[in-house]
Parts: C-alpha cells; structure tokens; sequence
C-alpha cells in the first residue's frame, strides 16, 4: 500500500510540473496580451506599450520569463495580477470559498438524489418510475447549464417573484448574524438547483447501470441460491460493489467543478473562482491566470490520487 | 459502516465550509440598514482594474471614480464638455497658454482645500509617468504654472485647444498631493485602493467580484447628493442584469441590449432613455494594400453596403445609419454635405467597371478581401449582411471573425488586415479625427496620409473660435469623403434602462452634470 500511494504520489507531482508547463506556453501563444487590456480599447499608442512591457518584463524572452515564474512559484509566489495589481494569492483565496461552498452543496446533493435514484430505478428496471426517471436524465443530462440557469431566474424571480436573480448577498439590505447565513441560503437555491438538475443524470446512470451490471454476476446467483434475503444481497453485496464508479466520478466532478461552474457562476453573477477565470481570459491576465490553473491542476491531481487511495481501500485488487 | 463515515465526514466538510464562507464575511458587513434608505444600485459589467483613476483607461472604474473625484472639466450625457473643478477657463491668443480658475469651496474628502497645487501635481507626475494613460496628451504641455490657489495656467509648445476636452475624458482626474506624495508609486501607493477624491461620493468598501459601495459627500462643494448610498453591483451576465432589473434588484442599466429594447420598453417600473455616443461603428481599409490602395474600389464597397438594412436587422432601428465622417451627434463639426455615398448596387458596378475592372467567370469583379471582425455588438451579423450586398456588386468579401483580443493584436499591434470593423470614441472633440487618421498616429490602423487633411486639422486644434474650427473639420471631412480611408455604417447607441422611481439620472443631466454622476440622483 505505501508503495501504491508514493508511486501515485510521484505522479500527481509530475502532472502537475507538465500542466504548468504547457499552461505558461499556451496562454501565450494565445493572441493579445493584458498590455492591450491595460491600455484600454481605444488607444493604440507605442510609446505606451513599450514602456508597460518592460514595466511586466515582456521584453525578456520567453524562457527567462518561464524561469522567473517557475522560481517564484515553487516559493508559493504565484505573483501579482496585471490587472488589478493584487496578489494572486489573496484573490483566489477571496474567491474560492464561494465556489467551494456552491460546488460542494450541489456535487453533495447531486450524488445523494442521483445515486438514491438509480438505486430505485434499477431495482424497479422497466417500471414506470424508471422510464421517467430515465428521460428526464437524457433531458437535463442535454441542456446547457447556462441557459438552464436563466430559464431558472425567469420563473422564479421574474414570474414567481420568490427568489433572487444574481449575487451572494442583497445588496440593497445588507444582514448580519443569522439573517446573512439565511441570505446566502436563499441566494444559494438557484445556482445550487441549475448544478444539481445537470449533475443527477451523470450519477444516476452511473448507479443503474453499475447495479444492473453487478446484479447479473454470477456470485449474486449463488447468493441467491443460499436463500438469503434480497435485502441483505442488496445492501451488502449489491452495493458495495456497484458504488465503486460512483466514488471516481464524484471525485473527478469535484475536481473539475471548481473551475467548471465558470458559466453557471457568472449567469448568477456568483463571486467565485470560476467568474474570475473567465474575466482573467478575457483580459489576458497571465499571473492570475496560471494561479488558477495551478490551483485547479493540485485540485484535480489531489482529488485522483485520493480516489485511487480510496478506490484501493474498497477494492484491495487494485493495489497489485 | 465504512461508508457511513465516509458520507458523515462529507457532511461535516460542507458545513465547516458554509460556517467558514459565512463568518469571514459577517464580521465586515457592519449595521443593518433600514429599507427606507435611497440605496441606488448600478449594474456593472465587471471588476474595476484600480481606484486610481489616472494610471489606466478602465471602462469598469470609469463610472465609479466620476463620482469619488473631479476632473477640471467633464463630460455630460451628450458628451458635451461642462464646467467640473474648474468654474470657467480661457485661451490666450496666440492660442499657448490655457488658464483655468478653479472653484474655491472644493474639498478633499479628508476635509483639506483642493487647490491648484494638487491640479499641477497631477499633470506633473502624469508627464513623469510614461505608464499613465494620459502621459503622451501631455507631450504638448511645457509647464503648468500656479499663480495662485485657484488658477493653474497650462503652457502649450503648440496651440491646441482640443487639450481642454481631452481633459474631461479618461485619466485625468485630480488627486490629493498630500495623500499621494509620499515617495510611493501610485500604483502601489495604498490610497490608489482606499481613494481619497473630491467628488460627492466617498469611497466605502469594495468586495472584489461582488460589488463597490460608495457614501455621500456631505461637504460636496456643488451640494450634498441626495442618495443615502452609491452600489456599483457586478453582474456580468447581460441577461441577468436585465432580469435584475425587472425584478427591482437593481436600479440603473447603462445601455441593454437593442433586442430587449422593446421587452423593456413595455414594463411600466423601467424609464428607457435613448444615450447616443458619437463612436460609431467602422470600417477601415488598410491603404498599405495594393488591392485597396485603389480609391474606386473603396468607393464601390461604400456603394455597395445597406446600412438602412444593417440599422434595422442588427439593431433594431436603434442604432441608425452613419454618413456622415465625423459622428452626426456632434452637429456643430459634423459635415452633413460631403458624406459617404449612399447604398446603390448599379452605382457599385458603375463605378467598377469605369475604373476598368472586369468580371470573372463567376460575376466578381474582385475577390479575396478580407475584413476581420470582432465577437460581439452585432458585429459580425453586420459584416454578414455586408457580405451578401457586396456579393450583389460583384466584390468578393471572405469574414474573418475573431474575439476581441486575438483582433486586436491582429489589427492594432500587426497591422496584419486588409479591411477591418470596429467602433471607438470619435469624440469629445473632432480634434479627435488627427488622432484617428492623421499621418502617422497610433490609432491609424489603415495609415492614411494626406498632408491636406493634415494641415487642415492642426488648424482646427489651433484656434479658440468655434466657428473657424467648424470651417476647418468640415473642409477635412470633405477630404475623407474623397478618399474614403474608412466607411461609417452605424451610429452608437443604446438604451439606458432605469428605475422610474428615480429622477435626475445621469442620461437627464446634459449640461447640468456628468455623463455618469448621480449627485443630484432622487427618488421621486
């Protein structure tokens, strides 16, 4: 086992050491650079430009550059922003915590509801219930999140009037105490419901199919034939083996979920670290940009070496 | 049992989070307010760069920092140059010298006079600054000088009097010499993040990727605003903002979107103002081409483009046909009688045919132009449209569409085009036509030259008398509408959505306050 988890170990760093890598390239082959950003959209003044770029160093040549961030990153520098001339750091830090507790709510609530519900429909296969169930997955499974997300602030703030349309907070009455924990809440539904309705498809088919699958073994035959209660085949046989899957694709999600609500945060104007990756494109801003790649990449190689552990717990084959 | 505890410690996990995300915030929100306070709340698009105002042009700060500082002058809502700090102003003959008095009842938010000191400050560390937005502007002053606290007389090395409403745009606003002058940067000076103005707004808190609260200036030297707060909400997303709006959660909508015009228009909560900015929509041909060095096809693509078509299929009747050279909006410098052609296919292939083009066997008479657009504000609908009357007149026009940084590094840095779209402030005086298209300026992406129209700008920024300044642009425009280094297609504009509730808006303040100030913003 300590093998196991140091080899996976190694490899999570070195993923990390590519991912960094090909980042720096690729954000700057991209066209544009945040001197345009800075300079605004309706200058073009070379004197200007040359002096901002040697201001930001992109005057030295590329490897240079490479080697100063890779230095300063592996100190836990991850610079500061062109833009908004901040610490990397802190911004992220700021921003993280609304996306984890967004994230979290929904991936923890998605899996719940998906899981219980494939549960259902495969111990029910071909009942009505599961033919419902399986065409609403196809259907949530196929509309974008974004617009879901719209249509959602439609009907129940525009129409309904029960919910709000965008934020974290009122903004108009701020709380404190209790009242801001129950703000949050209440601005927490909508987004959380958009993430929830287009993940339960993801886990629902996972736990059917994976049930239907371990169900048809031939030790569940001979475990039949003992006489021993569905029940207990179910609970103990059943489903210990079919929630394997569930584990990896929840923890893949979660990984992927930090940067991936990105469009769902910036419909309902979420202050997340999602929103800013999306503004850090827009505006080229390199710094802040490899800060939150780096962070999503340590998220993601984390969250699989943890599953492969977990995943190794469950099912001691896997170690060999 | 194992799994239970796995779901168990997920459980606390989520918690903790939730009890951590709420209690780092709670503790900074301060005393509950009451709901019968004027709290307006303006949509903004996104996250200020920085709170201090004159080191970069930033669209999400602008609208902010015109209500925490003051500028000399500034613009209003029909992009007018109006009186700010100073009260009045005066150009001297030969046309070198620019002194203007200062009002002198002008505080600081810390209480401290505004004098001319802090005016000569500003200029003088700008000039120092090749960084800062305004720096290059300020090659034309010589000195600033400050005969006494509430005159500052700016020296010129070329007269200029197009300098005075460059003065009200980006990047000039005043700071306080005695906050700011500590030996520090201002980009890392601290008070560029707790910013100390002049304007009837101060600075309250900022809560990046949420919102900018600001409180009003009870001392404000034009009189006390009449809101009890000033938020500046972040909602990137269009089609929220304007669900926001329906609902009542926020108060003011700097131009929606045209297709959503009408929606809006029948909601009896939303007052719908037309705002009208003189950056219309462009395009440009680049005159290092061979193919497009030639006038006659210039002048048959500008022939050959519906722009009655593209106003109302784009826009929605919104934003309307430009043909004039200079923006239309600005009535007093536009040329209305030598503008650019009117739509007419038969016209179109005339023209070709005259300067001795021949068709291939497909009914083109050219092919092969380029034209590089960007995503976004109906742009590349508009080319489209472009596109299909152009195939009419025989021109072969292939799109090249892209978001808006890869064009910009195409266009403004490479130069690398052969007919390109954009818009852009053509304002707030015509001055701003050498900036656009005098010989060898920056923003010249399709490097027109003409020393005639060279000569007849710089006498227009020479003299002081309207009159003569309108003879000289006009006689300018005529000599764009030969050459046509560029096509106008649209007008800019939009509407600004607002609560109904609130009266004296920034759209109803023209000549009366700025373009996006909310001083004198109440509820009915």
């Amino acid at each position: 086992m300590k093998k196991y988890v140091t080899r996976r170990v190694f490899m999570g760093l070195l993923t990390i050491f590519v991912v960094f890598t090909i980042n720096f390239i690729i954000i700057r082959l991209a066209p544009g650079d945040p001197i345009s950003t800075i300079m605004g959209k309706d200058n073009d003044d070379p004197i200007l430009r040359t002096a901002l770029e040697e201001k930001y160093g992109f005057d030295k040549p590329m490897i240079t550059q490479y080697a100063i961030y890779l230095k300063n990153a592996l100190t836990g520098d991850l610079g500061i922003s062109i833009i908004y001339n901040k610490e990397v750091m802190a911004m992220i830090t700021e921003r993280i915590v609304p996306t984890l507790l967004l994230v979290l709510t929904a991936a923890i609530l998605a899996v719940i509801i998906g899981t219980l519900m494939g549960m259902y429909a495969a111990k029910n296969e071909g009942s009505k219930i599961d033919v419902i169930f399986s065409g609403a997955a196809y259907i949530f499974n196929s509309m974008p999140a974004f617009w879901l997300g719209l249509i959602l602030i439609i009907i129940f703030s525009s129409v309904l009037g029960l919910l709000p349309s965008y934020g974290m907070i009122n903004t108009r009455d701020a709380h404190t105490g209790f009242d801001y924990i129950l703000d949050v809440i209440v601005h927490m539904v909508l987004p959380v419901c958009t993430l929830v309705l287009v993940e339960i498809p993801i886990y629902f088919r996972i736990a059917k199919s994976s049930i239907l699958q371990v169900t048809n073994e031939d030790f569940i035959v001979t475990l039949r034939a003992t006489g021993m209660s569905e029940r207990k085949i179910f609970n103990k046989y059943i489903l210990r083996n079919a929630i394997l899957p569930t584990i990896t694709i929840f923890g893949i999600s979660l990984a992927y979920l930090i940067t991936g609500v990105a469009l769902i945060e910036t419909v309902f104007a979420w202050p997340g670290t999602g929103s800013l990756m999306l503004t850090a494109i827009n505006q080229r801003d390199y710094p802040t940009l490899m800060g939150i790649y780096l962070i999503m990449s340590i998220s993601v190689a984390v969250v699989m070496v943890l599953v492969d552990i977990v995943y190794a717990t469950f099912d001691p084959r896997i170690r060999f | 049992m194992k799994r239970k505890i796995y779901i168990l410690i997920l459980i606390l996990a989520f918690f903790s989070i939730i009890a951590i995300g709420c209690s780092g915030t709670s503790t900074e929100t301060g005393g509950k307010e009451s709901k019968s306070d004027k709290v307006l709340i303006v949509r903004s698009g996104g996250d200020p760069m920085s709170f201090n105002p004159d080191t970069i042009a930033d669209d999400n700060a602008y609208a902010i920092v015109q209500n925490i500082f003051n500028r000399l002058v500034k613009l209003d809502a029909s992009k007018q140059i109006i009186p700010d700090l100073a009260k009045d102003w005066e150009v001297s003959d030969d046309g070198l010298a620019i002194t203007f008095h200062l009002k002198d009842n002008a505080k600081w938010h810390d209480g401290k006079p505004v004098t001319s000191k802090d005016v000569k400050y500003t200029f003088d560390t700008i000039k120092e600054n090749k960084t800062y937005y305004f720096n290059s502007r300020l090659d034309i002053v010589n000195s600033i000088e400050v005969p006494d606290d509430h005159t500052v007389v700016f020296k010129l090395n070329d007269p200029d009097v197009s300098f005075i409403a460059d003065l009200g745009w980006y990047a000039t606003f005043i700071l306080p010499e005695h906050v700011f002058n500590n030996g520090q940067s201002w980009e890392d000076n601290p008070a560029s993040k707790e910013p100390i103005g002049s304007g009837p707004f101060k600075f309250s808190e900022f809560k990046q990727g949420v919102n900018i609260s600001l409180i009003p200036n009870k001392d404000y030297h034009d009189g006390e605003p009449k809101l009890d707060k000033l938020v500046f909400s972040i909602i990137p997303d269009e089609q929220t903002a304007i669900q926001a709006l329906i609902n009542g959660e926020i108060d003011v909508y700097e131009n929606v979107p045209s297709s959503s015009v009408d929606q809006m228009k029948a909601n009896g909560k939303i007052r719908m103002a037309l705002n009208e900015y003189p950056s219309p929509a462009r395009i440009i041909f680049n005159l290092k081409n061979e193919t497009l060095a030639d006038v006659h096809l210039r002048k048959a693509i500008a022939t050959a483009i519906n722009k009655e078509e593209i106003s109302k299929k784009v826009y929605n009747g919104v934003q309307v046909p430009e043909y004039s050279m200079y923006p239309s909006l600005i009535d007093w410098a536009a040329n209305t009688e030598e503008v650019s052609p009117q739509f007419n296919i038969v016209e179109a292939k005339k023209i070709l045919e005259n300067a001795g083009y021949k068709k291939d066997a497909n009914g083109f008479y050219v092919t092969g132009i380029t034209l590089d657009v960007f995503e976004g504000s109906g742009y590349p609908d508009m080319a489209n449209l472009m596109k299909a009357t152009l195939a009419e007149a025989g021109i072969g026009i292939e799109l090249k569409v892209s978001e808006f940084n890869a064009w910009n590094q195409k266009v403004s840095v490479e130069r690398d085009f052969m007919i390109e779209m954009q818009g852009g402030f053509m304002g707030p005086d015509p001055a701003a036509l050498a900036k656009r298209y005098g010989t060898g300026v920056g923003s010249n992406y399709g490097e027109y030259s003409n020393p005639k129209f060279d000569e007849l700008t710089a006498k227009g920024a020479a003299t002081g008398d309207q009159e003569m300044r309108a003879q000289y642009y006009k006689e300018a425009q005529t000599l764009l509408a030969e050459d046509l280094p560029f096509v106008p297609i649209v007008t800019y504009a939009g509407y600004d959505a607002n609560n109904a509730a609130y009266v004296n808006l920034p759209i109803d303040g023209a000549g009366k306050w700025g373009w996006q100030e909310y001083t004198y913003t109440d509820i009915q």
